[in-house]
Order: C-alpha cells, then sequence, then structure tokens
C-alpha cells in the first residue's frame, strides 16, 4: 500500500537521492543549532543541563520520527500517534529523569506528568523563582518546543514544498523561551544574532539551491557574494549590537515572568515571634525538631521579621513589601544565591514543632522534602529571597523531613564591624516605635560615629540588662514585644528585664532610629546535641552594615545574669490603664482585641479579597496558549461532527435522513482512511466498505443496508419517520463492525480526523 | 407503476432474456441491454465482429416476443427501396401495388450498415425514427414492436461509409457482443448442433405483453436528484477533455428511457443512480464526437465516457426544493 502510494505521488519531496540526503543532514544539523540557542534562552530560568538533555534530545527524536513519517509515507495521524508514543516513552529519561526508576522507567508519577505538564507546566514554570532545575514536570515546556521544533521543522523541511521555512517552528519556540524565560537573558544579543545568522544563512543557502535546481543549472560557490552577505551581516549585528543598549534600555527582559505574582496569604501567620515565649512555658523541654550536620551555634532560622507596627514584630508581606525581591516566590529545585559563606548539608526531621515556617540554616541554596508529604510539601513551598524566610503554607507537622543545602554566612570581626558604616538597603516602614527607645539610642550612643560602633554599643549596653523568661521560679518578665513591653523594658536603663524577644526587638528598633538597616531573626541555636528544644529559642537582631551585609548582634544578657544577683527591684507599678497582654497562643493569631494600643491593624479586609484582574488575566493567557492550541482544535473538530451528524439525522425530508445515516458511515470510513470512492453509488460504496471492513459483515449487511437506504431514498413516496430511526439504529450496528475491523485506539483517534470535511473532488 | 407490476415487468423481462440465452450463451449483459433496448422503444447498434452471433440474437429476440423477423445485409448498391418495399404496377388489377420491404418486420437486422450508401442509410434510419414507411404519398406502419439491430463492421474501412453523427444519434443504444469468453465457448462447442435454433424457440410473451411492457416502463418514476444526475452526466460529457461535441438532449433523453426500463427489469419501480451509471456508456457514448487529434491517438469515446462517469459523483439524498 505504502508502494503504491508512493508512485502515486511522485511529486513528494522526499525521494531519497543522494541531493536529499545531503539536504536531510544540513537540515538536521541546523535545527540542532536552533534548538540548542533555544536551550541558551531557557538556560537562566532552569540553570541545569538537564535542558540541553531534554530539547536537544526531545529535537532530535521529533526529527527521527519525521524522518521515518517521510520515508514510509506516514499520514498526519500516524506520525501524531508515534510523537505521542515518543513523548510517553521517553519524556521520563528526557525531561523528568528524577521521576523514574533508574532513570528510564517511567513511574505513574512520570506519566501523570508527562500528560499534564504541557497544559499545566507553562503556569508553574512562570510562578517559580529561576533557576528551576528538573522541578517535578518542568522541563516539559523546553522538551515541548525542542519536540516539535525538531517534528516540525523536520516534516518541513522533508515533506512540505518550502524546506526553506523549516526555520519557523525554531523560531517560534524561540520567541516563547523569551517570553517565558528569566527576565536577565543570557548573552540575549550573541544569542540572538547567532539565531538570526543560522536562519539567514541556512535559508539563503536552501533557497538558492532550490532555485538553481530549478533553473537546472550547478550550484556554484560564489565567495563574492558570500563575502557581500558576511559584511553585511556584521554590519546590521554591530549595529544592531551598538544600538540595543541605547533603545533597549536595561538587560532585564519585560516578558510575562515579569508580570507573574503569587498570592499567598501569611496575614495569620505574620508575626511568629509572638509565639517566642509558648516555647518556654510549653515546650521547654520537648524536642522540637532535630537537627543534623549542623554545627554547634548555628541559627535555624524560623522567619526573618522586617517590619514593626507597635504591636509586633512581623514578616512583611505583598503589601508592605518594598521591593519584589521582599515577597515570597516559588522556588525551583534550587535557589541562586551569591551570599559567601560555608556550604552546609543539613537535615532537619518535624517532631513537636508545626506551622507554616519551615526551618532554615543561613542562607538557602535547596530544599528537598522527603517522606509521604514530599509533594504537597514541595508544591507549597515558597521562599523570601531578600531575608532567606521560607514559608509552607501546607504546613510542617510531625514526621515531615527534608534535606536543606544551606551556606552559612561567617560573622565578621568586631574591628571590622566597628569600621563599618551603615549599608542602604530599602526596609519596610515602621511605625509604633516606644520614644524610649529613639531616647536611650541617642544617649548610647552620643559621640559614636560608624553604624558598626554605634551597633557594638547599642548590643554592649542592652546586655547590661537582666535575662528572665518570667517563669515562676524567675523574675517577672511579661512575654511579647508591643509598644508598651518594649518602653516597659526600657523604663529603667539599669533595670532591663527580659528575654530574647524583647531584647532583639530593643536592639533592631534602636538601630532603625539610628538610621541603619535591622530586622529580627527568629529562631533556635543549635547546641550540642542535634535536638532543638524550646529552651533553645531566641531572637537576635540583624543590622545591615556596608560591605558586610547582613550582621547578626546578640544583645541579650547572658542567661545566667539574673536578677537575683541584685537587690531585687521594686515590685512594678500597677499600671492601672494596661493590662498586661495574655501569653501569646502558640499558633500566632491575630493581635487579641482587647489591645488598647491604637494600631492599624492593616487594611480594610476587601481589600484581601478583590481580584487582581490583571494576574487573572495573565494567567488566563498562559493556561490559555496550550489550551487554545490543543484543546479549541479538538472541540472544533468533534463539534462540527456532531453538528452535522445532528443535521442529518433531523433532515426535514425523511427520506433524507436516511441518506444521512449512510452519509455518516461513509465519512467514518474516510476518517479512518478508509474512504469508499467518491464517484460510487452507494451499492458500490458498501462493496468497497465490506472489502475494507472485513469484520463489518458480522454485524451488518452493507449491500443489503444500500439497496434499503436506495429503496427509501429515490422511491416515490415519504417513507415513515420510525422507519428512518430504524435505519440509524442498522447503521449504528455496521458502525459496530467498522470499529470491530479497525480497533479501539484507530477508532477514537479518527475521531479527531478531518479528513470527511475534505470535500469531494 | 406499483411494486406489483414492477415484480411482473421484471419476471417477464427474465423470461424473454433466459430464452434468447438458450441461444446466445454467456452474453447476459448484452441480451438485457438489448431488450432494454426494445422495450425502450428504441433501436440498437451493435459494433461486432462477424460470427459473434448478432443474426441469431435478432431473431431470437424476434421469436421470444411472438414478433416476426428479417435481415437485411446492407451493400453498397442497395436500393431504398430495397428497404422500404416498392410500388410495382399490377397488370391484372391494373393497379400500383405496394410490396413490403424486409422492414416490415418487429425486429430487423440491418448488417453491416455502414457498407450501404449515404441514400440507403438515410431511408433505413428515417423509418427508424418514424416507425412507419411512406412511399408515394402513403404511409405504411411497420412492425410492433420494432427495433431495428443494426450491426457495423469496425476492422473494414474501404468501401464503407461511416454513419454520420446526427443518425449515430438515433440509436438508442450501441454495445458490442463480442467474442464469448472460454467457458462460454466450451459450453458452445460442447453443445454443438443439439442446441436450440434461434428459429425454433418458443414465445415466451406475447407482442401484446411487450407493448404493455413498454407502456408500464414509462411510468417508472425518477426522482429529481437523478434527473440533476443526467444533466450533470451529460453536461460533463460537453466539457470533457478529447471532446469536440457532447451529449445532446437527445440523449439525456435516451437514457432516461433506458434506465426506466432498466430499473422495472430488476423489479423496481423506481431508477437509482446505479442504473444511469450502468447504462450511461451503452445510451450516450457513441453520441460524442472526439477531437480527430484524440481520435487519431486512440482515445475511445467509451474512455472518455467511462471517465465522465468516474468523475461525477452520483446523488445519495433527494433534491430538495
Amino acid at each position: 500500500m505504502t508502494r503504491a502510494r508512493r508512485a502515486a505521488a511522485p511529486d513528494t519531496p522526499w525521494r531519497g537521492s543522494v541531493h536529499r540526503t545531503r539536504w536531510a543532514i544540513v537540515d538536521a544539523v541546523a535545527l540542532l543549532l536552533l534548538g540548542a540557542l533555544v536551550c541558551l534562552a531557557f538556560l537562566p530560568v532552569y540553570g541545569t543541563a538537564q535542558l540541553f538533555v531534554a530539547v536537544l534530545g526531545f529535537a532530535a527524536l521529533g526529527m527521527g520520527i519525521a524522518f521515518v513519517g517521510t520515508v514510509r509515507q506516514w499520514p498526519v495521524g500516524g506520525t501524531v500517534l508515534a510523537a505521542v508514543m515518543g513523548w510517553l516513552l521517553l519524556g521520563g529519561p528526557l525531561a523528568m529523569p528524577s521521576s523514574t526508576i533508574g532513570y528510564v522507567v517511567p513511574t505513574w508519577r512520570t506519566l501523570m506528568g508527562l500528560v499534564v505538564g504541557p497544559v499545566t507546566a507553562w503556569r508553574d514554570m512562570l510562578t517559580l523563582d529561576p533557576p528551576i532545575g528538573e522541578t517535578f514536570n518542568l522541563l516539559v515546556v523546553p522538551a515541548l518546543i525542542g519536540y516539535l521544533l525538531g517534528l516540525l521543522g523536520y516534516t518541513i523541511s522533508l515533506r512540505s514544498a518550502r524546506p526553506m521555512l523549516a526555520w519557523v517552528p525554531a523560531a517560534v519556540g524561540y520567541l516563547v523561551a523569551a517570553l517565558f524565560g528569566a527576565t536577565v537573558a543570557l548573552w540575549p544579543v550573541p544569542s540572538g544574532l547567532a539565531f538570526f545568522v543560522v536562519v539567514l544563512v541556512w535559508t539563503t543557502w536552501r533557497r538558492q539551491t532550490v532555485r538553481d535546481h530549478l533553473s537546472d543549472s550547478r550550484i556554484t560557490f560564489k565567495p563574492v557574494r558570500v563575502g557581500l552577505a558576511l559584511a553585511m551581516l556584521l554590519v546590521a549585528g554591530g549595529a544592531g549590537v551598538a544600538l540595543a543598549p541605547v533603545l533597549a534600555g536595561t538587560a532585564e527582559r519585560d516578558n510575562l515572568r515579569a508580570h507573574v505574582e503569587i498570592p499567598i496569604e501569611l496575614t495569620e501567620h505574620r508575626s511568629p515571634l509572638q509565639a517566642f515565649r509558648a516555647n518556654i512555658t510549653k515546650h521547654r523541654a520537648e524536642t522540637l525538631f532535630e537537627v543534623r550536620g549542623a554545627r554547634p551555634g548555628d541559627i535555624v532560622r524560623l522567619a526573618t521579621l522586617d517590619t514593626y507596627d507597635g504591636l509586633a514584630y512581623r514578616v512583611s508581606t505583598k503589601e508592605t513589601a518594598v521591593r519584589p525581591e521582599t515577597s515570597f516566590k516559588r522556588v525551583g529545585q534550587w535557589i541562586a544565591d551569591d551570599t559567601p559563606g560555608e556550604d552546609l548539608d543539613a537535615s532537619i526531621t518535624v517532631h513537636g514543632y508545626d506551622g507554616v515556617w519551615v526551618p532554615t540554616i543561613g542562607r538557602t541554596i535547596s530544599v528537598r522534602f522527603q517522606g509521604d508529604r514530599s509533594i504537597p510539601l514541595g508544591e507549597n513551598f515558597f521562599y523570601n529571597h531578600a531575608t532567606g524566610t521560607a514559608v509552607d503554607v501546607a504546613g510542617l507537622r510531625a514526621g515531615d523531613a527534608y534535606a536543606l543545602e544551606s551556606r552559612v554566612p561567617t560573622r565578621p570581626s568586631k574591628a571590622e564591624i566597628g569600621e563599618a558604616t551603615a549599608g542602604r538597603i530599602p526596609q519596610p516602614r515602621i511605625t509604633g516605635a516606644p520614644d524610649q527607645v529613639r531616647v536611650l539610642a541617642l544617649r548610647w550612643t552620643e559621640g559614636i560615629s560608624g553604624a558598626g560602633a554605634q551597633a557594638l554599643r547599642l548590643e554592649e549596653q542592652l546586655q547590661q540588662g537582666y535575662f528572665s523568661h518570667g517563669q515562676p521560679d524567675e523574675v517577672t518578665s511579661v512575654p511579647g514585644h508591643s509598644q508598651h513591653r518594649i518602653a516597659e523594658l526600657l523604663a529603667d536603663p539599669a533595670l532591663m528585664i527580659g528575654d530574647h524577644e524583647q531584647y532583639a526587638v530593643a536592639m533592631a528598633l534602636m538601630a532603625r532610629e539610628l538610621g541603619i538597616p535591622a530586622r529580627v531573626l527568629y529562631g533556635y541555636q543549635v547546641d550540642d546535641s542535634p535536638q532543638v528544644t524550646g529552651d533553645d529559642v531566641g531572637a537576635w537582631p540583624e543590622l545591615y552594615l556596608d560591605g558586610l551585609g547582613w550582621v547578626r548582634f546578640d544583645p541579650t544578657p547572658p542567661k545566667d545574669r539574673v536578677a537575683d544577683d541584685i537587690e531585687p527591684p521594686e515590685p512594678p507599678k500597677p499600671q492601672p490603664y494596661v493590662e498586661n497582654p495574655p501569653p501569646p497562643p502558640l499558633k500566632p493569631d491575630v493581635p487579641p482585641p482587647d489591645e488598647q494600643l491604637p494600631i492599624d491593624q492593616g487594611e480594610p479586609p476587601s481589600q484581601e479579597t478583590t481580584i487582581d484582574w490583571a494576574q487573572v488575566g495573565a494567567m488566563m493567557l498562559i493556561a490559555g496558549i496550550p489550551l487554545l492550541t490543543i484543546v479549541v482544535p479538538i472541540a472544533l473538530v468533534l463539534g462540527l461532527k456532531w453538528r452535522r451528524r445532528v443535521r442529518r439525522r433531523n433532515d426535514p425530508e425523511v427520506a433524507n435522513r436516511v441518506a444521512g445515516a449512510w452519509l455518516e458511515l461513509v465519512d467514518k470510513a474516510r476518517d479512518l482512511g478508509r474512504s469508499p470512492s467518491f464517484s460510487a453509488t452507494r451499492s458500490e460504496q458498501a462493496e468497497q466498505l465490506t472489502a475494507s471492513f472485513p469484520r463489518v459483515t458480522q454485524k451488518a449487511d452493507l449491500v443489503a443496508l444500500a439497496k434499503e437506504a436506495d429503496w427509501l431514498v429515490f422511491a416515490p413516496g415519504e417513507p415513515a419517520e420510525r422507519v428512518a430511526s430504524e435505519y440509524w439504529r442498522e447503521t449504528g450496528a455496521a458502525r459496530g463492525g467498522m470499529r470491530r475491523s479497525v480497533g479501539w485506539l484507530k477508532w477514537v483517534l479518527s475521531g479527531l480526523s478531518t479528513k470527511s470535511f475534505r470535500r469531494t473532488k | 407503476m406499483n411494486p406489483e407490476q414492477a415484480r411482473w415487468f421484471s419476471e417477464n423481462f427474465a423470461n424473454i432474456v433466459g430464452n434468447v440465452e438458450r441461444v446466445i450463451m454467456g452474453k447476459t449483459e448484452a441480451i438485457r441491454l438489448a431488450v432494454t433496448c426494445m422495450l425502450a422503444e428504441g433501436h440498437l447498434l451493435l459494433e461486432d465482429f462477424p460470427g459473434t452471433g448478432k443474426t441469431s440474437l435478432a431473431r431470437a429476440i424476434a421469436q421470444s416476443v411472438q414478433g416476426t423477423h428479417s435481415r437485411i445485409q446492407f451493400t453498397p448498391d442497395l436500393l431504398p427501396s430495397d428497404v422500404t418495399g416498392v410500388t410495382i404496377y399490377d397488370q391484372k388489377s391494373a393497379e400500383f401495388e405496394f410490396h413490403q420491404g424486409p422492414i416490415f418486420a418487429s425486429i430487423v437486422l440491418a448488417d453491416e450498415i455502414n457498407r450501404a450508401s449515404p441514400k440507403t442509410q438515410s431511408a433505413l434510419l428515417e423509418v427508424m425514427e418514424e416507425s412507419r414507411v411512406t412511399v408515394d404519398g402513403q404511409s405504411y406502419p411497420v412492425g410492433n414492436p420494432f427495433m431495428v439491430i443494426a450491426t457495423q463492421n469496425p476492422i473494414e474501412q474501404a468501401g464503407t461509409y461511416r454513419l454520420p453523427e446526427a443518425q449515430l444519434d438515433r440509436f438508442l443504444m450501441k454495445t458490442t457482443l463480442g467474442y464469448p469468453d472460454h467457458e462460454a465457448t466450451m459450453r458452445i462447442l460442447a453443445t454443438g448442433g443439439s442446441r436450440p435454433r434461434s428459429t425454433a424457440l418458443p414465445a415466451v410473451v406475447t407482442s401484446q405483453q411487450v407493448a404493455e411492457m413498454a407502456q408500464l416502463a414509462g411510468a417508472v418514476h425518477i426522482e429529481a436528484s437523478i434527473f440533476d444526475y443526467i444533466t450533470r452526466l451529460v453536461d460533463a460529457t460537453r466539457h470533457a477533455d478529447d471532446v469536440r461535441l457532447g451529449v445532446s438532449v437527445r440523449g439525456a433523453l435516451a437514457l432516461v428511457r433506458a434506465s426506466r426500463v432498466w430499473a422495472a427489469s430488476v423489479g423496481r419501480h423506481f431508477v437509482t443512480p446505479d442504473d444511469i451509471k450502468i447504462l450511461a456508456i451503452p445510451c450516450l457514448a457513441h453520441r460524442m464526437i472526439l477531437d480527430p487529434e484524440a481520435e487519431f491517438s486512440g482515445v475511445q469515446a467509451v474512455d472518455v465516457m467511462a471517465q465522465v462517469v468516474g468523475a461525477v459523483p452520483p446523488p445519495t439524498e433527494r433534491a430538495t426544493a
């Protein structure tokens, strides 16, 4: 059959001649080059060599299928089927190796990822903070582009009458890569230029050859022409390189990624520090989590708090964040971080702790969740690049475990700190700091210049206070760090009583008053044992110093410096208008309503539920592209067929309903690629169909059906409606027989075929 | 026409065909066409080699329908009066008396019609068209049923006068008997002289019944979409490659007449596209005039007609108003 078809199509571009073979090789190389450039466009987003494997591997596979399809004269349906099979078979090793068994055998998860990836991965890869690496199925996006580049490009090259257009799929892929790529491009000008040059040289060569071929002249190498072309390219390229920065401004790209933001609802959890005292009252001896791989003295961060509102130190959210980088974002396989420091591999197992804040150490490079909940935890993980705070909105609970790759910055020496000046970094505004903070800060640092020296001075002064968790066996120390509590701490500089919560907040606020960027790190300090208990809790101010970055200070007096050592202080004067706030609940919650400080509690709730239409639009666009390219054509074909069928079935002329039933059979055969002749009468078509579908005779006699239809259609008189519906039922049986003859897969695929819409010649 | 009448028609038709088949073996299709031609009140042109059974066919059909049969061997010196008959002065009665020629029969075999002079050919064709002979202002009706089976020898060129196209148009069908196939030839040889001579065939229908059948056939239903199909076919012949002159309206009418009989002959009271497809070549092909160049290069009207039939899609539904 293939031979016959080949003979019947002498104009097929592929004839297997030496000439064609050479072009097949040239086109393959050119397409692979373009594929590599598409990889470069995606590289900043993915940042992994697996990207090249996925894109080039699939480009090669696509070309292979196109080649075999051309040589064997596959129909479109066959090629598509082969492509889908190839996708499912090799998608695992090439694009999702981590989800496979032994990097080869696809698992259920691999197949799911490959099937839904072409639709969902676009959105996910946009919302993750680059570099994504090989995160679940996100390499599906470049892999699919590479696949289509290879399959379509090579098919155009081998089968179409315009092989010089084979670069078009690659160009579309390159545009998509730019659109979905990182905002900071990698060598945008050289790679774009290279793409342009490859396309230009390749198509010009092909076109020239085609023209020469047509005019039957020999292909000659024209050095002058090539020289001129190169010179022109150089001038154009040079001008482009020179003018691009002027015209385009920065190297930051304005693409889809720049406009996508993930809403993360942290309002309820914004101040973990309020739960500080609960660590002592409830979990003092309980193992909250276990940290292996950390050194004694390392701080396990729960959160970095950078905004104060008079009630609590909080984590800034999207509304309060001053820069895009300070908001929480989804991350990929790893997180780009160029902070200098020591690398550390740690593993953390959660025991008594629960909450959304993910304990991390230093700057996080990567997080890999393990165990049953690894997938929900991984998908709900957000990271604030600026503060190093990690959040998992799925919530951690006992039994969860994860591996951390971290980088711990080394603390500069006192001398270095002393000489440092304040760094400049935008920070959210703070409000509600008590006056004593400003008064004391200025008093203590009087005559000292330089932010580093001032900070050391503040630390030293605060360490003169006394330590107390306010437990029954200790001096009274009220928990919390509201405006009132900090004012109370600083009321008498000679008799400051509190723990990390108050001292850290006090120092951070003082530094802010002095114009030094500051924030509060809340977490636990690892001691000799890997078990971290509530007793290890702590809070530390971090100040941003020029040239040193964020430097951690510890203004809290040593735990053994308790107020008992000195004369017992006078009992605190009753302050009738203020009640001590109750100990905060373990889960930080919105401030208790009886809090009497006139604090703005944030924007009205209506503001939070408004729909960001731009975002919705972007999401729809992202989800819409695959939807439009895949779902809409399928729905269109099915819808048109359904409409055609309904029209035939309800034809006002009852006799033509019978004719319509027969046409449905013929159209189905046409879709299956076994069309009876257009110029055949119904009985002749019945004979042809019986020959093409051998098993149809088990279900129905097509020849008799054709004769019946002829009778009902061409004999005088109108058949009864009942007769027409009976005839539809009979042809339904014949359809069953046809299905048996072709197998269910072909049958289902034929539902998408558009052959039956092409009208007869 | 109702289905019962159609069944009666088809039975009679089958009887005639079966009867003729006893003499002409293995040529069912050609016999059916010939009988169809007769019932459609048309004339048949056979283009055949000598010895293929043309005379036997004519005689067998005549015998089967209880009709008379005559044979005219056309030669260049044959005169029109040799066909139609002459008026002779009878000395006894002292009157002119008309002596009927061989054309006064039910089935007339006009053998090698292309050998006669155009004048004689015209005389025959005129009778075919009018079904009556007019001599000296007097009209004489010919037989009923009346069918001329004319034959042409396709190989001889010298001393022949090709029928002009306008006259070819008067034949309802042109077909060929051809040599019997291997199996039929074997049977013919085996039965040798023992098979019934066409002269000894019994009649299976009366000429009265034949007249009724011809009348009934006129009542066979033709759906509008089939008229449309015929029109498209005829129109396509006028635009086909290699054709100088396509099929006339007379040709289309002939096809309609023949298809009615053909449909009734298989027991149908309505015409289907299959009937049209089968009859298109015998009814239409000989009415086309090919380009001389195409003809010279060996293109045959039958092939062109087959192409046209293959290119025009038949109707599948009723025509909607």
